[in-house]
């Protein structure tokens, strides 16, 4: 009777190590698995983010000459990163058809000259003003990167009509995946 | 067999099943998310083609593995998507991928999917009359062309995309065995039959039928495509035509004040445009309406809207 229940009480500690060993296996494993989920998942967020700046990079090097932004040969002959700015200042008031279009957070155009304050660009106060924004995007603004072009528009003088350009920044933010 | 050995060996059994399921689908994600980041990169690497100053050039994706590209194009408003799907070929199977990576501001005319390890990708401008887009090409150095006697305007155009998958011959039996044959006068595979002035007219495809076409772009676009491509990216660019001739439109009100009157009449362009189905619609009227919005335009050159 003695021997039976040592041997009961032998086989239970056994099971109990068996059931203590397989628990601390699995969190073993487990936590091996989060420590890699997480690697992996940062490692992603990473590849995506440089991807974003990528795109950006290429995008705002050749943005200037898509249809929408680009002078054409309104004001003479066919010119490479020139901006038409009567053109641009229609399109900020389409951004939401143009929502996701170029795949990028927001797009800015901003005159560096001639010098002024800053001041946002709209229907009453155009063309003295600076900055015209376009967000195609409703992400949060995110990083800038900068491409130097030249804005051109049609002004007159006396009534005479003629083409006028200045020098300015064409911004492309993308959004930061991290 | 003791208690403890049973039981040991049916949880070894277990957590080796488990590792083995685990290490299966992570290869599969891996295989995914290597899929999607080279998608993305397709798509990035067109942005210069798309929107670049200097068109007509080729660019080549040379892979390190057989790889299929699924060029899929859907026509939701406003400006339609081009979705790009990459999968790569591992011991003779495909990887099963569905990314979903979509860009509204690319238009590929190609197959449904090309499959290779180098890939010719070129693009030429759509000016419908403005510049609307540069329409891509994507053909594989597996899918040969063999162009029968062709113009010499195709001809300079075909030497300047310097693409090895295409070549020249007098007749068809000149050409490489398995090549597609394009003809400009009598029938074969692809027959071309425009007006070379503005490209305008038709290419009858055998088993696919006739794909109507204006322009250069679009006549290199309905050679190297399928119908169903070419058709989804020809309403999508009438989409961007359409957008476009508002901008446009409203581009002339706005100059107005500066003493511009420069009105080009885009209204019938923008109606027909929006009602564009197929390209059946690329008839005579959408293109004399097109054409007399060019010639308003560049009337008064001072006042210039593109």
């Amino acid at each position: 009777m003695v021997k039976r229940t040592k041997m009961n009480n032998k086989a239970q500690m056994k099971i109990q190590q068996m059931a203590f060993m397989l628990i601390a296996v699995t969190l073993f494993f487990g936590l091996i698995g989060l420590a890699f989920v997480g690697f992996t998942l940062n490692k992603n967020q990473e590849s995506a983010s440089d991807l974003e700046a990528k795109n950006a990079k290429l995008l705002v090097s050749r943005l200037s000459n898509s249809p929408e932004f680009s002078c054409g040969e309104a004001f003479g002959s066919a010119k490479s990163n020139c901006v038409d700015m009567d053109k641009i200042m229609k399109l900020k008031e389409k951004e939401e058809q143009y929502l996701g279009f170029w795949g990028v957070a927001s797009i800015m155009v901003r005159k560096i000259y001639p010098k002024m304050v800053d001041t946002i660009c709209t229907d009453s106060n155009y063309p003295d003003c600076n900055i015209v924004e376009i967000r195609p995007s409703i992400a949060a603004r995110g990083t800038a990167v900068p491409s130097f072009v030249s804005l051109c528009r049609k002004a007159s003088d006396n009534g005479q009509i003629y083409d006028r350009c200045e020098m300015g920044l064409l911004m492309v933010s993308y959004e930061l995946k991290r | 067999m003791s208690f403890a050995w049973i039981f040991a060996l049916v949880i070894g059994a277990f957590i080796l099943f488990l590792a083995f399921f685990i290490a299966g689908k992570l290869m599969g994600t891996e295989q995914k998310v290597q899929d999607a980041i080279v998608s993305k990169e397709i798509g990035i690497l067109l942005s210069p083609l798309e929107i670049g100053f200097e068109s007509g050039k080729t660019t080549y994706l040379e892979l390190p593995k057989r790889t299929r590209i699924n060029a899929e194009c859907t026509k939701e408003e406003p400006f339609g998507k081009q979705h790009i799907d990459v999968s790569e070929e591992t011991l003779g199977s495909w990887s099963d991928t569905y990314t979903d990576l979509a860009f509204s501001n690319k238009y590929i005319f190609t197959k449904e999917s090309v499959e290779g390890k180098k890939f010719y990708l070129f693009d030429l401008p759509f000016y419908f009359p403005y510049k609307v887009a540069d329409v891509i090409v994507i053909t594989s150095i597996e899918d040969q062309y063999c162009f029968i006697d062709p113009p010499q305007e195709v001809k300079d155009r075909m030497r300047n995309l310097r693409l090895e998958n295409v070549h020249n011959a007098s007749m068809p039996s000149q050409c490489p065995a398995g090549s597609k044959i394009v003809c400009f006068t009598g029938s074969c595979n692809i027959n071309v039959r425009v007006n070379l002035d503005d490209y305008s007219g038709e290419i009858v495809k055998v088993g696919e039928g006739v794909f109507k076409v204006y322009g250069e772009s679009l006549m290199y676009a309905a050679i190297f495509s399928d119908r169903q491509t070419y058709e989804c990216q020809l309403k999508r660019l009438m989409q961007r035509t359409e957008k476009l001739g508002e901008i446009y439109n409203e581009k002339s009100i706005f100059i107005n004040r500066q003493g511009c009157d420069s009105s080009p009449g885009l209204f019938p362009l923008i109606t027909l445009a929006s009602s564009f189905n197929n390209s059946v619609d690329l008839n005579f009227n959408l293109i004399d309406t097109m054409n007399d919005a060019k010639y308003i335009n560049d009337r008064n050159p001072r006042c210039a809207l593109w």
